[in-house]
C-alpha cells in the first residue's frame, strides 16, 4: 500500500508557529547514561510538529554558537555534551517515533564551506522535517556517558509546528 | 527532505579486529525495524556522536570513506547498492540527508562493505539512523506529502 503512494518530493510544510523547548541537565552527583525528561507544555502536545531545530552555545572551537545564554545567564549547551546526547520522541499513542536521534545533528552542522560558513558557526541552516504528534512529557534526552557531579546546562530546541486545530 | 515519520538508530560494531578490505558485516535482527519501509538513511561519524548509545566509540569522519553499505528489500534485491556511507552523513552533505523511495526493507540480508581499513580501529561503532514507515503509518504519510 505505502509503495502505492506517490513518491514524496519533499516537507511543504510551513510551521505556523515555534517554541523553544529548555531541557535542564544536571546531577549532583556522578550520574551514568541518564535521562532527562522533557517538561510538560500542553501547547506541545498533540499538535503537528514539522519541524525540530536544536541551539547550542559554542560548536566545534568557534567562540559563539546560534544561542549563547539563557535567561539566567548560563551559557546553554555546547559541545561535547551535545555530541553524547541523544534524543527519543514518544508520539500521542505512546510509540517512540523517533528513537536515539543525535542532538547535534538537529543543530545541523556541516563541513567548513566558505559558500555555507555563517561566522564560524558552521550551522547549515535546514531544519531538520519531522512529522508528528508529541506527548512531550514522554520524550527525554538519553546521554551517552557519564556526566560528572554538578553538571549544570541547558539543552534547548526549537519545535516548528502547525498550532492547535 | 521528506519529514521524518519514524526513525530508529542501529549500531553496526567492527569487532575486536578490523574486518579486512571486502570483508561484508551483516546488520543484526531489530525487532523493531521488520516488516517496515525504508525511506531514508543517515550516517554519522564522530563529529556528530561521539559515543554511541551502548558507549562504543563511534568511527571516525576519515573512517566514513572507507565504508560503503548496501540495503536488501524483502524479495532480496539489493536496492541500494554500495552506496558511500560518506554521502549518507548529513554533515558532509550540506545539512541533507538521503531520501528513498519507500521499500520494504530486509534488515538481516542488509550489510556494511569495509572497502579498506583505513582509519577504522577495533570496537568502533557504525551508527545508522534508519528513517522508516510502518503499513499503519500510509495515512499519515499521505497527509505529510503534500
Amino acid at each position: 500500500m505505502l509503495q502505492q503512494l506517490d513518491y514524496q518530493i519533499g516537507n511543504n510544510y510551513q510551521a505556523v508557529k515555534t517554541k523553544r523547548v529548555n531541557v535542564e541537565i544536571t546531577a549532583n552527583s556522578t550520574t551514568n547514561n541518564p535521562r532527562f525528561y522533557f517538561p510538560d507544555i500542553p501547547e506541545l502536545n498533540n499538535v503537528q510538529i514539522v519541524g525540530i531545530e536544536a541551539h547550542m552555545a559554542r560548536p566545534f572551537g568557534a567562540l559563539f554558537g546560534d544561542l549563547h545564554y539563557n535567561f539566567v545567564g548560563n551559557n546553554f549547551w555546547t559541545v561535547p555534551l551535545i555530541q553524547f546526547s541523544y534524543l527519543n520522541l514518544v508520539n500521542i499513542d505512546n510509540e517512540l517515533v523517533i528513537q536515539n536521534y543525535p542532538c547535534l545533528q538537529l543543530f545541523n552542522p556541516t563541513f567548513p564551506n566558505p559558500n555555507i560558513n555563517i561566522n564560524s558557526v558552521q550551522k547549515s541552516g535546514k531544519i531538520v522535517p519531522i512529522y508528528t504528534r508529541l506527548l512531550l512529557r514522554q520524550c527525554y534526552l538519553y546521554i551517552a556517558t557519564a556526566i560528572p557531579s554538578n553538571t549544570t546546562a541547558t539543552a534547548t530546541f526549537t519545535f516548528y509546528h502547525l498550532g492547535k486545530k | 527532505m521528506k519529514p521524518i515519520i519514524r526513525s530508529y538508530l542501529i549500531e553496526i560494531n567492527l569487532g575486536a579486529t578490523v574486518p579486512g578490505a571486502g570483508s561484508q558485516i551483516f546488520i543484526q535482527d531489530y525487532p523493531t525495524l521488520r516488516n517496515i519501509y525504508l525511506c531514508g538513511v543517515m550516517s554519522y561519524s564522530s563529529t556528530t556522536s561521539a559515543q554511541s548509545p551502548n558507549g562504543r566509540a563511534v568511527i571516525s569522519a576519515a573512517g566514513e570513506v572507507s565504508i560503503s553499505a548496501t540495503f536488501v528489500d524483502k524479495y532480496n534485491q539489493e536496492i541500494i547498492h554500495n552506496y558511500p556511507l560518506r554521502d549518507l552523513d548529513p554533515y558532509f552533505t550540506a545539512g541533507f540527508y538521503r531520501d528513498y523511495k519507500p521499500f520494504p526493507l530486509q534488515l538481516t540480508k542488509s550489510y556494511i562493505t569495509i572497502n579498506s581499513t583505513a582509519n577504522l580501529t577495533a570496537n568502533e561503532s557504525v551508527l545508522l539512523n534508519i528513517l522508516y514507515y510502518l503499513e499503519k503509518d500510509a495515512a499519515t504519510v499521505r497527509l505529510s506529502n503534500r
